[in-house]
C-alpha cells in the first residue's frame, strides 16, 4: 500500500547500503558464467541509454537483468535457483525473488531441510525483512516439523528482543505444530522478561501463552497476578506490566478489584511513588467503585480522591498527556461531582 | 530504579518551520535519478514509492498533472492477468501495490481507466475462509492486507464484493488485551497495525466496536518527552509511527489528547534542511516514505499551507470526498 507498506521493516532496502556494496567485489558476474551463456539479459529500463555504471550497481544490475529473463521464460532450474540466491544476497526484501525461489523449489523437489538451513542463514542479516520470515514459515510448513526453530528464534531475539516477525513466527509455530505443555514456553518468556522487564513483546507473548495455549484456571490467575506484582515493583511505571495486569484482571471479569493489587498500589503510594501508571490505576479503581456504588452510598471521599489524582496527573506527573487527564476529570466530575461530601478535606498527591 | 526513556533530543539547531519548496524539489527530483542506487534497490516497491511521492506533492499543493499519462501507462503495464498489480513491471502482483496503484489513479482522477472488475476479482481471490486476506498468492496473512482490501474496494466503489462480515470478524480477532491490534490473533499491538485495523473499521463503518477510550489511551502513551510518537512501548519515536498513531487518534476523535505542539516540533525537526524531505528521526537520511508521513502528519495537526489529509486513506480529503468513499470518524468525546 500505501500507508502500511513497510511497518517495522520500513524501507529496509534503503537502509542497508554498506553490507550490499561490498558484494560487487566478491561475486562473479552472471554474464561471465558459462551456464548462463544462452540467456539474453533483460535490462530494467528498456529504451534508456545506460548511464556509466557505478561500482556497486554492477552486480546488482547483472543479477537482476538475468533474473528478469529467467522469470519471463518461467524457467524452473538449478541455475535459476542459484541466481535467486545471488539476487537475494543483494536484496532480501524483493518478494518476487522469494516467490520465484519457492516456485523453483517446488518444481525441483529440492531437499527442504537444506532450504531450512539456507533460510536460517539468511535471517540474521535480514531480520527486519518480513519476506525472510515468511519464507521460513513456508519451508516449515513443507517440512511438517518444527525442527529447531524455537531455539533459532530465541537466538534471533537475543539480538533484537522485540523483533515483531520473530515473535509472530514463534506463535505460529506453537499453534501450527500444536505444542502441548506450556511450562517450557512460560520459562522461556519469563527469562525474556527477566532480561528486560519492559519488553512489551515478551509480555504480549506471555499473555498469548497463558490464554491461547493453556487453560486459564484460578491457580494460573493467582500466579500471574503475583508474578506481575513482583515485576511492577521492579519498575513502577512499566506500561507493559500494568497493561498485562489489567488484561489479566479483565479476563476474570471482576473489574479492577483485587486485594493483592490494592495492597501493591497502597504500598507504592505510601512510599512516595508517584509514577503515572500507579496513580492512573488508583484513579481507575476509585472510578470503578463510584460507578458500582448505589445512589444512596456515600462515595464523597472516593470522588474527591479520584478527582485529585486526575488533577495531579494532568498538572504534575504526566503533563504531556494533560489533555487526556483533563478530559477524564471533566467527564468524571460531570457524572459524580455532585456527590462529593460537604466539608471533608483530604490531601492526595502533591 | 532509573527509568531511562528511549527518546531523542530536539535542539534549536533543528528546523522549526515547514521547508515546503525544498520538499517539492526533493520529491520531484527523486525519480529523475533512475540509475541511482536507491532507486534501483527500491524497484520492488516502486508503486508505493510513486504513491508516497505524488500524495506528498499533492498535500503540498503541487500539481501532479503533467505526469498523469505516463503514470497511468505504467500502472496499466503492471496489471497482471489475474487483476493484481505489481510494484513494477516484471514483478509479482501484491495487494499492497494494488492499493497504491488505485490510490495513484484516484489522485489523478483516472480511476475510470483502471480494469476495475479485474482488480475486484483479484482482491476477492485473496480472502481466506476465516475472513482474513493474504497479501498475494503465497499467502502471508496480516491485518494490513485486510485494510488494503477494503480501502481499495472502497475507492473503487465495490466494498460489497467481499465477505465483509468475515473480514470484520478476523480484524476483531486481532484485538488485544491492551486495546490495540496486531497483525494476527495474538500478535503484539503495534501502531502501524492499529492504524490498519482502525482504518478497516473506519472504511466499513464499524468504529463502534472499538473501546475508543482504552485504545485512545494506548495511543496517547506513545508520545515521548521529545513530542514524537513511537509504535510500541520502549521504542524510539519515528515520523511514520507518529502518522499512524496520529491518524488513528484522529479517526477515533481523540487527536486532542496528545500534545500537538511538541509533536509538530518533532516532525519539523525531521526535515533535511539541505536536500528537503523528512527522515524517521532528526538528523537521519530522508526518504519519500517518511516525507509523505511527515507532510500528512503536519496536515492533520493543522499546519498552514497544506491540503487537508484524510486520516483513513492517507490521501487528500478532497479526493475521498469526490469519490464518495466512506471514511467514518468518531465524534470527539
Amino acid at each position: 500500500m500505501s500507508a502500511a507498506t513497510e511497518m517495522d521493516d520500513k524501507v529496509s532496502g534503503l537502509r542497508d547500503h554498506s553490507s550490499t556494496e561490498d558484494l560487487s567485489e566478491e561475486s562473479v558476474l552472471i554474464r561471465d558464467c558459462p551456464e548462463f551463456r544462452d540467456v539474453e539479459p533483460t535490462p530494467q529500463f528498456e529504451g534508456h541509454a545506460p548511464v556509466a555504471s557505478i561500482a556497486y550497481s554492477e552486480s546488482f544490475k547483472d543479477a537482476h537483468d538475468y533474473l528478469r529473463s529467467l522469470l519471463k521464460m518461467g524457467e524452473l532450474s538449478e541455475r535459476a535457483l542459484k541466481l535467486t540466491e545471488i539476487a537475494l544476497n543483494i536484496n532480501a526484501a524483493n518478494y518476487t525473488t522469494w516467490k520465484y525461489r519457492r516456485d523453483i523449489l517446488r518444481h525441483l523437489g529440492t531437499n527442504t531441510l537444506e532450504e531450512y538451513d539456507y533460510i536460517k542463514m539468511m535471517i540474521p542479516d535480514n531480520a527486519k525483512t518480513y519476506q525472510v520470515w515468511h519464507h521460513c514459515q513456508k519451508i516449515l510448513e513443507w517440512i511438517g516439523e518444527p525442527m529447531d526453530i524455537l531455539e533459532f528464534i530465541e537466538e534471533v531475539l537475543k539480538q533484537d528482543s522485540k523483533n515483531y516477525h520473530a515473535w509472530q513466527l514463534r506463535q505460529w509455530v506453537l499453534l501450527h505444530f500444536k505444542f502441548s505443555g506450556t511450562a517450557e514456553e512460560i520459562a522461556f518468556v519469563s527469562k525474556m522478561i527477566e532480561d528486560d522487564v519492559r519488553n512489551n513483546s515478551a509480555w504480549n507473548h506471555r499473555y498469548f501463552v497463558i490464554h491461547t495455549l493453556s487453560e486459564f484456571t484460578d491457580a494460573v490467575f493467582s500466579a500471574e497476578i503475583d508474578y506481575t506484582i513482583s515485576k511492577i515493583k521492579l519498575a513502577t511505571n512499566n506500561e507493559s506490566a500494568w497493561n498485562y495486569l489489567r488484561g489479566t484482571l479483565a479476563q476474570k471479569g471482576q473489574g479492577l478489584t483485587h486485594t493483592e493489587v490494592e495492597k501493591l498500589t497502597e504500598l507504592l503510594y505510601s512510599r512516595g511513588c508517584r509514577s503515572p501508571q500507579v496513580l492512573m490505576f488508583m484513579a481507575d479503581k476509585l472510578r470503578e467503585d463510584c460507578e458500582k456504588a448505589d445512589a444512596s452510598d456515600d462515595i464523597g471521599e472516593k470522588v474527591r480522591l479520584c478527582s485529585e489524582l486526575y488533577e495531579v496527573l494532568a498538572n504534575k506527573w504526566d503533563k504531556i498527556r494533560c489533555r487526556y487527564w483533563t478530559y477524564l476529570s471533566q467527564e468524571f466530575s460531570a457524572e459524580f461531582g455532585s456527590r462529593i461530601g460537604s466539608n471533608e478535606k483530604t490531601e492526595v498527591a502533591s | 530504579m532509573a527509568n531511562l526513556v528511549k527518546d531523542v533530543t530536539i535542539s534549536d539547531s533543528h528546523p522549526n518551520t515547514l521547508l515546503k519548496d525544498k520538499h517539492v524539489n526533493y520529491l520531484k527530483s527523486y525519480s529523475d535519478n533512475k540509475e541511482d542506487y536507491e532507486y534501483c534497490m527500491t524497484e520492488y516497491l516502486r508503486m508505493s514509492g510513486i504513491y508516497w511521492g505524488l500524495t506528498a506533492l499533492d498535500l503540498l499543493n503541487e500539481s501532479n498533472e503533467e505526469s498523469t499519462e505516463a503514470m497511468m501507462e505504467f500502472i496499466l503495464k503492471c496489471v497482471n492477468d489475474e487483476g493484481g498489480i505489481s510494484p513494477s513491471t516484471g514483478h509479482d502482483p501484491h495487494i499492497l501495490y494494488t492499493l497504491s496503484a488505485v490510490q495513484i489513479a484516484a489522485l489523478l482522477k483516472q480511476e475510470s481507466k483502471l480494469p476495475v472488475q479485474k482488480i475486484v476479482k483479484y482482491i476477492q481471490s485473496l480472502q481466506q475462509p476465516d475472513g482474513s486476506f493474504a497479501g498475494d498468492k503465497w499467502g502471508e496473512i496480516d491485518t494490513r492486507f485486510s485494510f488494503c482490501a477494503v480501502a481499495c474496494l472502497s475507492l473503487l466503489g465495490q466494498l460489497d464484493a467481499i465477505d465483509l462480515k468475515k473480514a470484520l470478524d478476523f480484524v476483531m480477532s486481532c484485538l488485544n488485551f491492551d486495546g490495540g491490534f496486531g497483525s494476527r490473533p495474538g500478535s503484539e499491538s503495534h501502531a502501524g497495525l492499529i492504524y490498519c485495523c482502525v482504518g478497516f473499521l473506519s472504511v466499513t463503518g464499524n468504529l463502534h466496536l472499538i473501546d475508543a477510550d482504552l485504545l485512545g489511551w494506548w495511543l496517547c502513551e506513545r508520545q515521548l518527552p521529545s513530542g514524537g510518537l513511537n509504535g510500541r512501548p520502549e521504542k524510539l519515536p519515528d515520523v511514520c509511527y507518529s502518522w499512524w498513531v496520529l491518524a488513528s487518534l484522529s479517526i477515533l476523535g481523540r487527536l486532542k489528547w496528545i500534545d500537538q505542539d511538541s509533536l509538530t516540533r518533532f516532525i519539523l525537526a525531521c526535515q533535511d534542511t539541505e536536500t528537503g524531505g523528512f527522515s524517521d528521526r532528526p538528523g537521519d537520511i530522508p526518504d519519500p516514505f517518511h516525507t509523505l508521513f511527515g507532510v500528512a502528519g503536519l496536515s492533520l495537526l493543522g499546519t498552514k499551507d497544506l491540503k487537508e489529509v484524510d486520516p483513513t486513506f492517507c490521501m487528500p480529503a478532497n479526493v475521498i470526498q469526490r469519490l464518495g468513499a466512506v471514511s467514518q470518524k468518531l465524534p470527539s468525546p
